[in-house]
């Protein structure tokens, strides 16, 4: 059985204008998983409705079972069970996620808290060892540090370390490298490959850059004005694409891509 | 040798009592050759390009138009050949304006003649309906807003386009769309651009001479096929590795 | 709606009221009916007459106030908005300090140096809400001068009072106003507290605040006394609100488009 089974998903506004409309899709336990679509796709709503995170206003009607549990119809407390321990979700802007009046150990502490149980001495060491698993030196400062006092890449790493901490079995990761740097950017993928590569975590990874996608994923899901216009392996996707949209967006890419292989032949 | 449109001379800012922002930084931007300038947050970027508006004034060094220094009384001058385009679209319009009013700003602005023709003309090269005048930003997609403001920084046919991340913003079509648009202007107009990007796809696509920027200092400049294709300094190799690209 | 009516009533009462403000024939505590629609007080004067001459002390000192701290708060915080860093700091505590006095302290100052009158009462009420208004303006001017559009504008060659009046001004308008019909609201009350505790306006000029006064000891018998200006007070307070929240939605382009 999948861990996550997407069926039928649409979310529709207060108009009743279907802005996810009809996406089904699966990631299985270890699988890495990708979501590509460029703004006003529906990518970021399929993730939020996914986690029962939608915001008011908006209704999600189709099927979605996170590890067996229905998260369109489930009472919000299963709902929230299911969330901790079996899917995590990073965001692309991480000032926004972490809590700007609580030190960066503090944060991480919280789910260990919550979740394992954790109390005093077992919890510090964990705390550690959840910063050096996101490779940041220093933990012991970074984890006294409160979120504006951290780098766009250093809060980015606690916000992994925090949802990672509850070793959940699905990591949603919905632009997490949009704001960043390159070189930050290259560091923070990695981090993410090897992460999920090491413990066996599926990862769903949300983007609008194909080539960052295809960094990270194997399978992909290419999104457009809410609906799913082509799924599959990435390297075929890439190397076959089917529909015109696809077409475009690999084309746009390789655009890029052509220019800076012609500087390295002048 | 042409002169230079501008030219930054062994520049260096510094805030009071704090550490330098820039040091020693020289730059031209000869008419013809679009010049990048790449680095990462923190680099400087955009404090030099403060400098190379004439909106900050350098605290060493100087900066020089058409050969000449800077200075308040050629500041009207300098911004009729210099135009700027800002990364975030969504900032860069004042949404209590008409789109035919922001683009004719700088006609206002520096005594052009602010003659509707001239908006809809500068509408029509950026690809936007004549309509498009009577309507507010918020009406427009992110792509549409930056061809508005692209609209606006050509308005006046200035000679240079000073562009802090045009496209960053901007979905992957999109970006194709507006380097597009960027390059076309350069060929139709005989448009200079000074390119401050870290995407180096972009910087590739569209300048001929590519400087780079760490902690303030240029590393590392020259013509872009030397500086991207066959790297000298440790920072620009780190760069260009970690651009993410499709698998072949 | 709510404050069309009562302004309406006030414009109405410069031409025309039911008896004369000092007139007590009527006998005293009636209730309301007959020739008294709102019944007369304890000094025999009608209601509805004291209630328009009140009116005319609520408007003015909404409409004086708001004049007061809306051009004193808006200059001031336009200065400090753009002022340099130190000034700005300077400006910012003092602020503060003036915002953390109550509007009711500072007015029974300024009413204890100068002898209570209406006018005093508008300026001390005016200045205690021109202290807010220039800390929101500040704020506000700061975001609007981080803005991109700000930056075109300068390359674009706008002097900056012309930048001000085109960009600064526009963009800060509607948060301001919708702030000023709130403050204006506020305004009426702290004019009623004044005049309740004896420092607003003075007698024989009837404030809806001192009627309340007067109207305390006899609100079990004659409880229209009390009434008749609490409720006008609520209705003037609830309808500056309704105000503000309809100049918000009429200064957005985006629904003004609609």
């Amino acid at each position: 059985m999948s861990l996550l089974a997407v069926e039928g998903l649409t979310v529709r506004d207060q108009a009743g204008r279907a802005l996810v409309d009809d996406v089904s899709f699966a990631v299985a336990a270890g699988d890495r998983a990708g979501l590509i679509g460029e703004s006003g796709s529906g990518k970021s709503l399929t993730a939020l409705a996914v986690t029962g995170l939608l915001p008011p206003g908006l209704s999600a009607t189709g099927d979605i079972r996170l590890d067996g549990v229905d998260m369109i119809r489930a009472p919000e407390k299963q709902r929230t069970a299911a969330r901790g321990p079996v899917a995590a979700i990073v965001f692309q802007e991480p000032l926004t996620a972490l809590d700007p009046l609580m030190t960066a150990g503090r944060q991480i502490a919280g789910p260990l808290r919550r979740l394992h149980g954790l109390r005093g001495a077992a919890l510090r060491s964990a705390i550690g060892e959840a910063l050096a698993e996101v490779r940041l030196t220093d933990a012991e400062r970074i984890a006294r540090s409160y979120p504006h006092e951290l780098s766009g890449g250093q809060r980015q790493r606690v916000a992994i370390a925090m949802a990672l901490a509850c070793r959940p079995r699905l990591l949603i990761a919905d632009e997490p490298t949009t704001a960043l740097d390159v070189t930050v950017q290259a560091e923070i993928l990695d981090l993410l490959d090897r992460l999920v590569a090491t413990r066996g975590t599926a990862l769903l990874f949300i983007t609008h850059d194909l080539p960052v996608a295809a960094r990270v994923t194997r399978d992909t899901h290419v999104l457009r004005d809410g609906r799913i216009v082509e799924s599959g392996p990435i390297a075929d996707v890439i190397a076959r694409p089917e529909h015109p949209y696809t077409r475009t967006l690999v084309d746009s890419a390789r655009r890029f891509d052509a220019a800076l292989e012609r500087t390295g032949r002048d | 040798m042409t002169e230079p449109i501008i030219s930054a001379d062994r520049v260096g800012y510094a805030y009071r009592g704090g550490a330098a922002v820039l040091t020693d930084v020289s730059l031209a931007v000869p008419p013809g050759r679009n010049v990048a300038l790449v680095g990462e947050s923190g680099a400087g970027k955009t404090t030099l390009l403060r400098l190379l508006l004439g909106l900050t004034r350098p605290t060493e060094g100087a900066i020089r138009f058409e050969g000449g220094l800077l200075t308040r009384g050629r500041l009207r001058d300098y911004r009729r050949a210099v135009q700027a385009v800002f990364q975030d679209p969504y900032s860069s319009l004042d949404p209590r304006h008409r789109i035919g009013r922001i683009v004719a700003e700088p006609l206002r602005g520096l005594g052009l003649g602010a003659e509707p023709a001239k908006v809809a003309a500068a509408l029509e090269a950026v690809g936007l309906p004549t309509d498009t005048a009577g309507r507010y930003p918020h009406e427009f997609s992110g792509g549409q807003r930056q061809r508005i403001a692209i609209a606006r920084a050509i308005v006046g046919n200035p000679r240079l386009l000073l562009a802090d991340e045009p496209v960053s913003a901007l979905d992957l079509t999109t970006r194709v769309r507006i380097v597009d648009l960027l390059g076309s202007l350069c060929a139709d107009r005989g448009l200079t651009i000074l390119l401050v990007s870290h995407d180096l796809g972009v910087v590739a696509e569209l300048c001929e001479h590519t400087a780079v920027l760490e902690h303030g200092r240029l590393v590392e400049q020259g013509p872009t096929s030397q500086v991207l294709g066959a790297p000298s300094h440790p920072y620009t190799r780190r760069l260009l590795e970690s651009v993410p690209r499709l698998p072949a | 709606m709510l404050v069309a009516i009562i302004a309406g009533g006030v414009l109405v009462s410069y031409f025309w009221l039911p008896f004369a403000p000092d007139d007590t024939s009527g006998g005293r505590l009636m209730p309301p009916g007959g020739d008294h629609l709102l019944g007369t007080d304890k000094l025999g004067r009608d209601l509805l007459t004291q209630l328009l001459i009140g009116g005319r002390i609520a408007l003015a000192t909404a409409l004086g106030a708001v004049a007061v701290g809306g051009i004193l708060g808006v200059s001031f915080g336009l200065l400090a908005g753009f002022a340099t860093r130190w000034l700005d700091d300077a400006a910012a505590v003092v602020l503060d300090i003036l915002i953390a006095f109550p509007t009711l302290l500072l007015a029974m100052l300024i009413v204890a140096g100068t002898g209570a009158s209406l006018g005093t009462a508008i300026l001390a009420i005016g200045l205690a809400m021109a202290a807010i208004v220039a800390r929101l303006t500040r704020v506000l001017v700061k975001q609007v001068l981080g803005r991109d559009y700000i930056t075109a504008a300068r390359i674009a060659g706008i002097s900056w009072p012309r930048i001000v009046a085109s960009h600064v001004l526009p963009n800060i308008a509607p948060v301001v106003l919708v702030n000023l019909a709130l403050q204006a609201g506020l305004a009426v009350l702290a004019e009623a507290s004044l005049s309740y505790l004896g420092l607003g306006t003075p007698p024989p000029n009837a404030s809806w605040g001192r009627m309340l006064y007067e109207a305390q000891a006899t609100v079990l018998t004659a409880p229209a006394a009390a009434l008749a200006p609490g409720l006008a007070l609520v209705a003037l307070v609830i309808g500056m609100n309704l105000t503000a929240d309809g100049l918000r939605d009429l200064a957005d382009p985006r629904r003004a488009n609609r």
